[in-house]
């Protein structure tokens, strides 16, 4: 449970920080910078990070998963929290949720930072 | 598995299908844009502009593994008597031949680079040889090497397109490749590259790496359909442990139930 925990705090933070660059920064440079401006050409070259994002999202789902059936979340959160890696955003808010939710569960995993 | 068929279920089973049908749809779709646009990259190097053959390949060096399909623009003297035909050609599905005659790059007594100048059903109805000087337009192709063997050495037919065979026919240096009339030379319909140059490794890879993630999830969506199924079956397990003596009695053993 506590490795499954840590697991899902790491992978929620990386699959959060990928998708904030890929959508809120490579995106808009990609297509809203001028075409063939170095800036232009940064944002298509950043937008590699689309496939690590999908990549360690895949990840990220099924440890989301198996903590969700460990700690017996309703489907809806489980849902929000699976989906939350594909909003922008949404994944810091989800985590902290999730944080709160078992610290209050399970009193044991409190010395996690 | 009774007790996972009843109605209550099948929203969820509907959803699993409908999600695991969509990840697939998802994955070829993904994986056929990975090839197309390998094959386009594929054809883009024959659509460039041409060069001049020099400038690719000279008469002794190896063929250039990049230019595989590069339009080359060459112009020199027709070496008619080294006409000849290579069998085992299709062209819209039907068999037939190449019509190759060498051209001397530059004239003279240069080096010759065979030339395929279009394909015939029959080399009976081939139209007489080229003569005389030309300039034309083609692509840059490697000679064949399947290693077959020439059946009938005497006749103007040849299996494969091999320098060392051709060479037999002109008293004279020939190039380490081959170049495809563009269009086709005397009326000829123009011969089918044989070789279209390679995509890189990494074209289009994302389509790739894409593709495969929509059949991970795929399998993901399996993967939660089943925890899903497991845990609801467990719940009516308990609540027919839980409930009333008469509820359980029709049931044949739901505890070994499989979840």
């Amino acid at each position: 449970m506590k490795g499954l925990f840590t697991a899902y705090r790491v992978l929620a933070i990386v699959v959060g920080v990928l998708l904030a660059v890929c959508s809120l920064v490579a995106l808009p440079l990609k297509y809203l910078a001028t075409e063939g401006t170095s800036l232009q050409q940064f944002g298509s070259d950043l937008s590699v990070l689309w496939v690590v994002h999908g990549w360690i999202f895949m990840i990220y789902v099924v440890v989301a998963f198996f903590l969700s059936r460990k700690a017996g979340w309703s489907y809806g959160f489980t849902i929000v929290a699976l989906v939350a890696g594909l909003v922008p955003l949404l994944i810091f808010w989800v985590e902290r949720q999730v944080v709160h939710k078992l610290k209050v569960e399970n009193p044991d995993l409190e010395p996690v930072a | 598995m009774r007790e996972a068929l009843r109605p209550r279920f099948w929203p969820g089973h509907l959803l699993a299908v409908v999600l695991t049908l969509a990840t697939i749809v998802l994955g070829i779709w993904q994986i056929g844009a990975w090839q197309d646009r390998r094959e386009a990259e594929a054809r883009d190097l024959t659509q460039t502009a041409p060069v001049a053959l020099d400038d690719v390949i000279g008469p002794d060096d190896p063929f250039p593994g990049r230019s595989v399909g590069q339009p080359v623009d060459v112009a020199g003297t027709w070496l008619t008597e080294g006409t000849l035909f290579i069998s085992g050609r299709e062209h819209d599905g039907r068999d037939g031949y190449w019509m190759l005659t060498p051209l001397a790059v530059g004239g003279g007594s240069n080096p010759a680079v065979p030339v395929v100048l279009g394909w015939v059903a029959d080399p009976a109805d081939a139209p007489a040889p080229p003569t005389g000087d030309v300039q034309l337009v083609g692509w840059l192709q490697p000679p064949d090497g399947t290693g077959q063997v020439d059946d009938d050495p005497t006749d103007d037919v040849l299996p494969q397109l091999r320098v060392a065979d051709v060479i037999q026919r002109v008293d004279r240096d020939l190039y380490g490749a081959y170049v495809v009339a563009d269009g086709g030379v005397d009326g000829l319909p123009q011969a089918d590259l044989a070789q279209l140059p390679e995509a890189s490794r990494f074209t289009a890879v994302r389509n790739l790496l894409y593709g495969i993630e929509w059949f991970v999830f795929g399998g993901f969506v399996v993967l939660m359909w089943w925890r899903w199924l497991g845990e609801q079956l467990a719940a009516g397990r308990r609540r027919d442990d839980g409930g009333g003596a008469g509820e359980t009695a029709d049931e044949d053993a739901p505890d070994t139930v499989d979840a």
